[in-house]
């Protein structure tokens, strides 16, 4: 299994899958930004 | 696997986070206390029954909300269930643990510590930092290991990671420029050094050991850069197999967990500051969250230490895209020798996939710079807020005020700034500058008397004052992580544990106490100086 | 007669699978093959991660029964995979269950040491509170 060489197209492509990992979180990230921000605002508006 | 069940598991949990919070607030109000008040009283939390019944109400009244929305229609799998309704059963019950553990299982393991400490000769409840992040840490971990967590609490501990998040990004507003700055420039040096030094080690470790590379690789980014997430990071540019993945998000797991608990105890005993700790943390703990809790738990009152490891820990996120990089090239030449790895331009890689709660923190950041969380009359200077405006709680008492007169008199005082500043002091009674305060505080390089300079500091200590809108934000903030570290607790299962096995537990022991032990040295030795 | 094989990928579990896969003949039957693996998202890991790392968790199993499953096609024997991820015990009885299965066919203890798919004592708890009939692979 791993005794397949890896063609460079083929490294290339794992690549890709590995730094995909870095956008998969994006989703969950914006909510908890979006959050954030939204009562970081309400904080500013009732208290300030 | 009855999913069109109409749940009542919400409205339930909404209704007892109210009751309590309605009881409470009308024990408050009443003349005579009721037995709510009673155990406040006995426990000392009774300053804080207010934000008690606030959160309890509310998140009560938004729970019972969503509970009876469940419960009259069930929960499709649209993305807003998903978010909003499904998770809110699950995430009452970490609200009502919070509470327990802040409101209750806190205060009376203090009381219980103070009592054994004639006869233990230590206070254990301080000793081993057991305040309401830990004592919330260990019931989550009970919890999943004993009762579990049924299927109705499920999507609700996942929305710990989202707290977490909305935590630390919230956290970024906590900082000042000269803070990130010198904090920053320390967390690159020591974090490029452990990660890369990790990463060789473990490598080479690897091959003395004669360990299948995927499994090396892995491991090599769990143990390096920030432990499981990582790893898992890290397992298509290695092929890692099933088995490796199991042995090392085990060992990981493992190796994380006992780090959690005894950093803060061996961090207390050998008298760290939060600079030291928090970088300690930062660089020795392996995951994420972890960091976190490790650096609440070694200290829940302030923020200070939190936001030293959250800054190493966010360096450390950051070395991520690069170690993967560097890994894939690794795995590629040990495959063939005659290819090279692939050219990847490291910067591009790291503006395309920065990671979007970093910046996030570094938005929020921004945000508070410009002053927005500032409200009138107060200044941020340093990491402190002043407030300057005359008020007679401020001022420095008479004999002091003569104390000082005799310090300008006795014509010790050889910098003309600084005596003026004493003298204005004198005049007005109390500070009313930024500058004026950083110079009165100076002026106890020209005194060997004690007492004379807690005079200074107390006098700039008087002109401090936090605005309530960064008390609000610190509040909300530690809601989070308390949330967050609660759910982390009931995802440490004895189950994923014991998948550590084989040469994956030799060099994550090895490897983990080594970073462990040489990150202290660095730490205590070399990182002079508070924050 | 339906017979459910649970395989940890050990030896003793290639032996149960043989079992499991004569006694299906013999009877006619259908085969389902299970797969359990361990549940390793843990809350540094998001759902995307979470899906890759099963991803990788699955692909072994899958690939390991597919020669078998062309072999019993000869023989039309109906064969099924299953994977899924979670405790080992319940997840067997589990999935018994909600095919009505007649009989479980598992090894006696899993792989230690190796390959640790099946943890501590998996067949006792089948035997106890399975509703149908256990044969336990010695």
């Amino acid at each position: 299994m791993a005794q397949d060489k890896a063609s460079s197209s083929e490294q290339k492509k794992m690549e890709e899958r590995a730094l995909s990992v870095f956008a998969s979180e994006r989703r969950e990230d914006l909510t908890a930004l979006i959050i954030a921000f939204a009562l970081a605002l309400l904080v500013i508006i009732t208290l300030k | 696997m009855n999913e069109a069940k109409r749940s009542p598991a919400a409205i339930i949990v909404g209704l007892i986070l109210l009751a309590y919070g309605l009881v409470l607030k009308s024990q408050d109000a009443a003349v005579s206390p009721g037995f709510l008040m009673n155990a406040a009283n006995y426990l000392g939390t009774a300053k804080e029954v207010s934000t008690q019944y606030n959160v309890s109400i509310w998140a009560g009244a938004i729970i019972s909300f969503f509970g009876l929305w469940n419960l009259a229609i069930p929960a499709m799998k649209s993305k807003f269930d998903n978010l909003l309704r499904a998770p809110m059963a699950g995430v009452g019950v970490i609200i009502i643990l919070a509470v327990v553990t802040r409101y209750y299982l806190e205060p009376l393991f203090k009381i219980w510590g103070k009592k054994a400490e004639p006869s233990l000769g230590f206070d254990f409840a301080a000793m081993f930092g057991l305040n309401y992040i830990l004592l919330g840490i260990l019931l989550g971990i009970v919890w999943v290991n004993t009762i579990g967590v049924p299927r109705w609490m499920q999507a609700g501990v996942k929305t710990a990671r989202l707290a977490m998040k909305m935590g630390v990004i919230s956290l970024g507003a906590m900082y000042s420029l000269t803070e990130l700055k010198y904090m920053g420039s320390l967390s690159i040096t020591m974090v490029a050094v452990f990660v890369l030094g990790t990463v060789l080690f473990v490598l080479w470790l690897g091959k003395v050991m004669r360990t299948p590379r995927p499994l090396t690789g892995v491991l090599s980014a769990g143990l390096g850069v920030c432990g499981v997430s990582a790893a898992v990071a890290a397992a298509p540019v290695v092929k890692a197999r099933g088995i490796d993945m199991a042995y090392s998000i085990g060992m990981l797991l493992l190796v994380g967990v006992v780090g959690l608990f005894t950093f803060p105890t061996i961090g207390k005993m050998a008298g760290l500051n939060e600079l030291q700790f928090g970088a300690w943390a930062g660089t020795g703990i392996l995951n994420s969250a972890q960091v976190a809790a490790a650096a609440l738990i070694f200290d829940s009152k302030s923020i200070e230490t939190l936001k030293v490891a959250e800054i190493f820990n966010i360096t450390r996120i950051l070395f991520l895209p690069i170690i993967v990089i560097v890994l894939a090239i690794w795995f590629a030449k040990g495959e063939e020798e005659t290819e090279g790895g692939g050219k990847i331009n490291i910067g591009q890689v790291l503006v395309e996939k920065f990671p979007i709660f970093v910046l996030g923190f570094i938005l929020m950041f921004a945000f508070s710079s410009t002053g927005v969380f500032t409200p009138k009359g107060y200044e941020l200077h340093g990491k402190h807020f002043y407030n300057f405006k005359a008020e007679e709680k401020k001022e420095v008492r008479t004999r002091d005020l003569k104390k000082i007169q005799a310090l300008i008199d006795s014509g010790q005082v050889t910098s003309p700034e600084v005596a003026a500043a004493l003298v204005k002091l004198i005049n007005d009674r109390q500070i009313t500058s930024t500058a004026q305060t950083d110079l009165v505080l100076k002026a106890s390089d020209f005194t060997e008397d004690k007492q004379l300079k807690g005079v200074f500091k107390d006098a700039d200590k008087k002109v401090q004052a936090t605005p309530e809108t960064i008390k609000m934000m610190r509040e909300y903030m530690m809601w989070f992580f308390a949330f967050g570290l609660i759910g982390l607790g009931m995802q440490i299962t004895w189950e994923t544990i014991r998948q550590a096995g084989g040469k994956a537990a030799i060099i994550g022991v090895i490897t983990g106490f080594t970073k462990a032990a040489l990150s202290f040295v660095v730490c205590y030795l070399l990182i002079r100086g508070s924050i | 007669m339906k017979v459910l094989v649970a395989h940890d990928g050990s030896e003793l579990a290639d032996k149960a699978l043989n079992r499991a896969a004569k006694i299906a003949a013999a009877e006619k039957g259908r085969l389902t093959v299970l797969t359990v693996l361990p549940d390793l998202c843990t809350m540094e890991i998001g759902d995307d991660d979470c899906r890759k790392l099963i991803g990788i968790m699955a692909s072994e199993p899958e690939k390991r029964f597919e020669d078998l499953k062309e072999e019993l096609a000869g023989k039309s024997i109906p064969m099924e995979i299953e994977i899924k991820s979670g405790k080992a015990a319940e997840t067997i009885l589990a999935v018994s269950k909600e095919k009505n299965i007649d009989m479980i066919v598992l090894g006696s203890h899993g792989r230690h040491g190796a390959k640790k798919f099946f943890l501590g004592s998996v067949s006792v708890e089948v035997v106890k509170h399975a509703s149908c009939e256990v044969l336990v692979v010695k």
